[in-house]
């Protein structure tokens, strides 16, 4: 399963959720050029990840972010086109959505990245689409 | 299929540098033509031309965006934020990217109307209709991005077709067809923004708070090409 390290989780998360690479510096205690730096890996990691991911499933890609972790691809399923929505979760990793069908901690994760202001399914599809 | 680290292939850009300059020297031409005989549209013509030929290939890790074969963009793959295919292009899209684009185009075309309207209401017919055609241009454009991608190509017939109808309008009365160049340059001008719009995927890029807008009628080779390159990062 891919997981950023968790040095690099924790400084991309910090940045995910809006603040910036000097709050981070100074928060945990490192240079501005460490959080720099692992942020820029952490977004190569997370790139790769999501295209990995897509290849694996045939998914077309359609965007993917990786200041806040997601991917928005169309995939097949039963000879029909379906949206997939992928997210990078701290702690758990990649998890793919169809649909709307997002589960909980998914609405709450895109509302402390900012990605939506409230846990409402049809808005964050909405905010992923945009 | 892996593409090589060094190979190159078209895709359309459009730079803002060279479009503002190319579509305010077209919209100079006609009063410029009056000072000296000289086809003053033509460098910025040949640039317009030049803005939708573009390539991108990969230098070590950085992203080159060439323009025009004049203007570079390099972007370093690990700066990359965001990679969004679109399938097309709407205002909304372009108002939140690229607003400056919105900008210039509300100042091209409120500059042609003030001109007709104020300036030369009664003057040249021939200044007239030709202003008439930039400002039709200007509401085409406005609809090929409005309109679904399948409806465009009636734009485009359409468009010909008024240049067709103008040229023998002009020919018909006895016009000189030097006072015609503004009108086929501007008809230049929009064959080529109506095709720039339509029938091509687009690629916004997101790198340290900056866009960058590609179309390509292959978006998936550019997509596979930052895929291959971010690959090649050494993230530690």
């Amino acid at each position: 399963m891919f997981r950023l390290p968790e040095g690099m989780e924790r400084v991309w998360l910090m940045k995910a959720k809006g603040m910036r690479e000097v709050e981070i510096a100074r928060e945990l205690g490192i240079s501005r050029q460490a959080v720099n730096k692992a942020l820029r890996d952490a977004r190569v990691k997370l790139f790769e990840a999501f295209f990995d991911l897509a290849e694996v499933f045939s998914w077309e890609i359609a965007r993917v972010n990786a200041e806040k972790g997601f991917m928005v691809a169309t995939g097949k399923c039963l000879d029909k086109s379906v949206r997939v929505y992928a997210f990078y979760l701290p702690g758990k990793g990649i998890r793919a959505f169809f649909g709307e069908d997002f589960p909980d901690y998914v609405l709450k994760h895109a509302v402390e990245l900012g990605i939506v202001d409230e846990p409402e399914p049809k808005k964050l599809v909405k905010a992923l689409e945009s | 299929m892996r593409l090589p680290r060094t190979g190159a292939f078209p895709v359309r850009g459009k730079p803002f540098a060279l479009f503002a300059v190319s579509l305010f020297g077209v919209l100079l031409s006609p009063y410029l033509s009056e000072i000296v005989a000289f086809p003053w549209a033509a460098p910025f013509v040949v640039l317009l031309v030049l803005s939708f030929v573009s390539t991108v290939e990969l230098d070590d890790d950085v992203l080159v965006l060439t323009y025009g074969f004049m203007i570079k963009q390099r972007i370093p793959l690990d700066s990359v934020e965001e990679v969004t295919l679109l399938s097309r292009l709407d205002w909304a899209t372009v108002g939140k990217y690229f607003p400056q684009y919105v900008l210039l185009w509300l100042i091209a075309t409120l500059w042609v109307a003030v001109d007709l309207l104020v300036f030369h209401g009664g003057g040249n017919p021939v200044r007239i209709y030709g202003n008439v055609f930039v400002l039709s241009t200007a509401l085409l454009l406005i609809l090929a991005l409005t309109l679904p991608r399948g409806r465009k190509n009636v734009l485009k017939v359409f468009v010909l077709l008024f240049a067709v109808f103008l040229f023998v309008f002009y020919w018909a009365v006895g016009w000189e067809l030097k006072a015609l160049s503004p009108v086929f340059i501007f008809l230049l001008f929009a064959i080529l923004l109506v095709k720039g719009f339509q029938d091509s995927d687009f690629i916004l890029v997101l790198a340290e708070g900056k866009s960058y807008l590609l179309s390509s009628e292959k978006p998936e080779l550019v997509l596979r090409l930052i895929r291959e390159a971010l690959g090649n990062v050494p993230a530690s």
